[in-house]
């Protein structure tokens, strides 16, 4: 549970602006975990591609002719330069996408903790928001 | 503070029901005819059992979509990848999936057409042009019902966090009414 309410004290009325408040936390918390979730698959893709570039470099001449290099379901035979050229492909894709989702995830971040000052402000210990 | 309870700005998403806000809680109970706190708080749970539920369904949606995507993009690399080679004379050398862990190796020239598979036992042949069309229009289509799944989730969120706030608020109040009253029989006494 994301939100616990306790009044033990003085109760503290509840405005719509408040609830507002309240639902747009919880969502925001909702998009900031997906956003790591993705985060999490992307540095794996990258440390992926970075392994594969490493052991590219190991390569013996007569095996850099004919690299499988997978696209789809199938593997594809590519020289050298053309998999480098590739991963390089790959890896700028995933980095773009990784820079923007970290925008997101700052904006979400300094959201939600404008939003904790402005709802602990009000409701004290009465509101638990558990991010 | 002017209404006793407002509704939040509604719109139709799968026609879920709005939870509705509300400002007063003895006013509410009030309006609810005879009902008591208790009663109350069993209806209230019984709608966030039932948001909880639509969670579920749409969950399940956003997982298939997910699933999908990532497919349709593999098909649409792989063609576009046939359209790069289309008219070159550069034989594509393959280690195609058999099954299982088994890949065989088949050299394929470039060819100007590609067969879909459609489901339902169906492989339709394509130009590499047409094909493409076809995987994007799909690609897309996956990607906004994805977006509109997201949508509806949110929208679900507020919904079942307002009943959350709300059944807090309600119990407290009870337990606050409780004490009241044992209070005065106190006093009585």
């Amino acid at each position: 549970v994301l939100i616990t309410m306790s009044s033990d004290k003085e109760e503290v009325q509840v405005t719509l602006e408040d609830q507002k408040k309240i639902n747009l936390f919880a969502k925001k918390n909702g998009n900031l975990n997906e956003i790591e979730t993705e985060l999490e698959e992307i540095k794996k893709a990258l440390q992926n591609i970075e392994d594969a570039g490493d052991d590219l470099l190991l390569l013996e001449d007569e095996d850099s002719e004919a690299i499988p290099y997978q696209l789809g379901e199938v593997f594809i035979q590519h020289n050298l330069e053309e998999t480098q050229g590739l991963l390089e492909k790959e890896k700028d894709k995933y980095e773009q996408r990784m820079k923007q989702l970290k925008e997101e995830a700052g904006e979400i971040e300094s959201m939600m903790k404008e939003l904790k000052v402005q709802l602990y402000a009000k409701f004290g210990d009465n509101i638990n928001l558990e991010a | 503070m002017e209404g006793d309870s407002k509704v939040v700005e509604s719109k139709p998403h799968l026609g879920i029901p709005e939870a509705v806000f509300v400002e007063d809680v003895a006013k509410y109970l009030k309006e609810q005819g005879s009902c008591t706190c208790e009663e109350a708080l069993k209806k209230l749970e019984e709608n966030y059992q039932k948001y909880k539920l639509m969670e579920v369904n749409l969950l399940q949606k956003k997982q298939r979509l997910k699933q999908q995507i990532p497919d349709l993009k593999s098909s649409l690399d792989i063609v576009k990848h046939m359209k790069s080679i289309e008219g070159t004379d550069t034989t594509m050398t393959t280690n195609f999936f058999l099954s299982g862990a088994l890949h065989a190796k088949a050299k394929i020239p470039p060819t100007k057409e590609v067969c879909l598979w459609l489901g339902a036992n169906v492989m339709l042949s394509y130009s590499i042009e047409e094909a493409l069309g076809v995987l994007n229009k799909n690609y897309t289509t996956a990607i906004s019902h994805l977006d509109s799944v997201n949508k509806d989730l949110e929208y679900l969120r507020d919904q079942f966090t307002t009943t959350e706030v709300m059944l807090a608020r309600l119990y407290n109040w009870n337990v606050k009414q409780r004490r009241a009253a044992k209070a005065t029989t106190n006093g009585s006494d």
